[in-house]
């Protein structure tokens, strides 16, 4: 190698770990410091290494909140996969010149703003939305009385909300993993005997953990910490845990607590990871 | 004999591309097929519409005398050997081969019972824990053989079985797919584009071009009594000599009036040709009596080991250069003609061939 080649990748090498020591490192730092420190007035805080804010955050009215965080964004994981794997399957094996169009159908929400996303799923859920209209319709039509339902400002459109938000973080690793897969296999066990349903649950699913993990992650991390969702879509009770991170920043004024909270959130993230790199070195069942 | 699979004017195209033209073929139960043609010629999706795996655009599959247009390839008496093996990689190696008797209600002990008797029978017995990416390549398509086979098909279609093997594997293979065949009494259709392969194993062989049948015999009757150009130069090595057929029925080569040979069909045909295969050809030196049908200066020699290939010169042009070829029965070749000997070239009236097409 050419000393001048080196010195490049030596270059190369520092740059992105320059900016990730100085935009992520550093802050994070401060945020972890901050979380063993105390509120002295308005602005001022003392960093007196205390685990006071952490016991508090023990407390069970915030576990209350992480479990039901961890609860809806499970139930959002859940209904990812549920809706994600069969339009996934459905991607690769369309013809291969829908393919590309199927994609972007699934990939074109992310080309919108998610406040005006989720200020479209307001307009479709609250009580004179479009659901409530079209149900209303359909009752006229059969005769039938119609209440419209309270749907906006619940826990169900919080998942609804996140469901929708999230949903092509499950798709397209979900298609990465599947597109992959050897299509002889799926043909042999046709041959074999096995009907279309048997084919996906003991040769399509098994070879899919992989993407099913990735995908899962992919839905369940940032759904654990989605802040915009639950607050425009949810009533007084979908609260989720960043919800409450904000108002210790903002309206309650107590940064060394939502510093707490905020590391509480990412080591149940990294617990999560821990877990997926455990799923991954697993050894095949035989 | 009874008929084991039948198709009957089979049509598929793939958007612009024809790749089979209306195909009907006979195999009979019992028998050992080959489906022989370069690659692209429509051998494997004929063999695939066999399967259930593609559905023709015409024509019909029966088999064992039933229609199985309608049956879908899960619930057909066949099984398939893939090229690629298509074994599942997340089961080990009985699971794999107990898969097909599992997804159709056997119970389990029966069906590792009757995968590790399988296992026996491509002789991997004891590799039944082991994972389908710890086998080598050949260890591997014993298993897929195994799989299939387990199955108890009426029909084993096999899909370029041996192109992923090497060589030495390969000819070993072919003895034991042989022998195997025999065994179990199954009928094997085989796809190759190699027609060693085919000539080698298989009882009667489908010679394909283009999405047709050229022609069907059994190896011996292919090699020596070709039915147009295409399979005699697609099945070993031939001379070919442009022709005309009088009304007699006897051919006479346009620069060689010493090649004739007798049309098995009737009538005068001004475009023909007669095929002599290399090995038939004598070779006497120059001047020699009998004068021989053809005279010519040897080009080139070409060291085969088991065999020598002679290029002689009997003419200027592209046209002009007979291939001979002679077995290497002695160890010193010094007794033959080398590069620039004159020579005589001969041989028996029955073994040229007249191809109208």
């Amino acid at each position: 190698m050419k000393p001048g080649a080196g010195l490049l990748h030596r270059v190369a090498g520092v740059v992105p770990g320059l900016w990730l020591a100085g935009f992520f490192l550093l802050p994070l730092a401060f945020v972890w410091v901050l979380s063993f420190g105390e509120k002295q007035g308005l602005v001022a805080v003392d960093i007196v290494w205390t685990a006071d804010n952490y016991l508090r955050a023990l407390d069970p009215l915030y576990l209350g909140i992480v479990a039901k965080s961890l609860w809806i964004a499970a139930l959002t994981t859940v209904i990812c996969l549920a809706v994600g794997l069969p339009v996934a399957l459905g991607i690769v094996f369309a013809p291969a010149r829908w393919r590309p169009l199927l994609l972007l159908l699934v990939i074109l929400p992310f080309w919108t703003n998610l406040l005006i996303r989720t200020y479209a799923l307001i307009a479709v859920l609250r009580t004179r939305g479009h659901v409530n209209a079209t149900l209303g319709w359909a009752a006229e039509l059969f005769g039938l009385p119609f209440e419209p339902l309270s749907l906006l400002y619940t826990n169900g459109a919080v998942v609804a909300g996140l469901v929708y938000v999230h949903l092509p973080f499950m798709v397209l690793p979900l298609y990465a993993t599947l597109h992959r897969l050897d299509r002889s296999l799926v043909e042999a066990a046709a041959d074999l005997g096995a009907g279309h349903l048997r084919v996906c649950v003991t040769i399509i699913l098994p070879l899919a953990v992989p993407g099913i993990v990735s995908g899962s992650l992919l839905v369940f991390v940032p759904a654990l910490g989605s802040y915009l969702t639950p607050d425009l879509l949810g009533g007084p009770d979908s609260q989720m845990i960043a919800n409450v991170i904000e108002r210790q920043f903002k309206s309650a004024n107590d940064w060394p607590f939502g510093a707490a909270l905020s590391f509480l959130l990412m080591y149940v993230t990294f617990g999560a990871l821990a877990l997926r790199s455990l799923s991954v070195r697993r050894p095949a069942v035989p | 004999m009874t008929e084991a699979v039948r198709v009957d004017g089979i049509c598929k195209r793939f958007g612009a591309v024809i790749a089979l033209a209306d195909v009907s073929l006979r195999i009979e139960a019992g028998e050992f097929f080959a489906l022989l043609g370069p690659s692209g010629c429509g051998k494997s999706t004929l063999l695939r519409i066999m399967a259930g795996l593609e559905h023709p655009d015409r024509g019909s599959v029966f088999i064992d005398g039933i229609d199985v247009g309608r049956t879908p390839a899960n619930r057909r008496p066949v099984n398939m050997v893939f090229q690629s093996y298509a074994l599942f990689p997340h089961m080990s190696v009985r699971s794999n081969v107990a898969y097909g008797l599992r997804v159709t209600g056997t119970g389990r002990a029966e069906a590792h019972e009757r995968a590790e008797a399988a296992l026996g029978l491509v002789r991997l017995a004891g590799y039944g824990e082991r994972m389908p990416d710890q086998l080598s390549g050949g260890e591997s398509q014993r298993v897929a053989l195994a799989r299939a086979l387990v199955k108890r098909p009426r029909v084993l279609l096999l899909d370029e079985p041996l192109s992923a093997l090497d060589a030495r594997l390969r000819d070993e293979m072919r003895l034991e797919l042989v022998s195997l065949q025999k065994t179990v009494g199954i009928t094997f259709i085989i796809v190759t584009h190699d027609q060693e392969e085919a000539l080698s194993m298989a009882d009667r062989v489908a010679v394909m071009e283009a999405g047709s049948i050229r022609q069907v015999a059994p190896p011996a009757e292919l090699y020596e009594a070709p039915a147009d150009r295409f399979v005699a130069t697609f099945i070993g090595q031939v001379n070919l000599f442009p022709a005309t057929v009088e009304a007699d029925g006897i051919a006479t080569a346009h620069p060689f009036p010493g090649v004739t040979a007798k049309s098995r069909g009737t009538g005068a045909a001004h475009q023909a040709w007669i095929a002599v295969r290399p090995e038939k050809i004598t070779m006497a030196p120059g001047g020699s009596t009998p004068a021989g049908r053809l005279s010519g200066v040897v080009e080139e020699v070409v060291y085969r080991g088991d065999l020598s290939l002679y290029l002689v010169r009997c003419m200027p042009g592209p046209d002009g250069l007979v291939r001979v070829s002679r077995a290497n029965a002695a160890r010193t070749a010094d007794r033959l003609p080398g590069p620039g000997a004159e020579v005589v070239l001969d041989w028996p009236e029955d073994c040229a061939v007249v191809l109208a097409s």
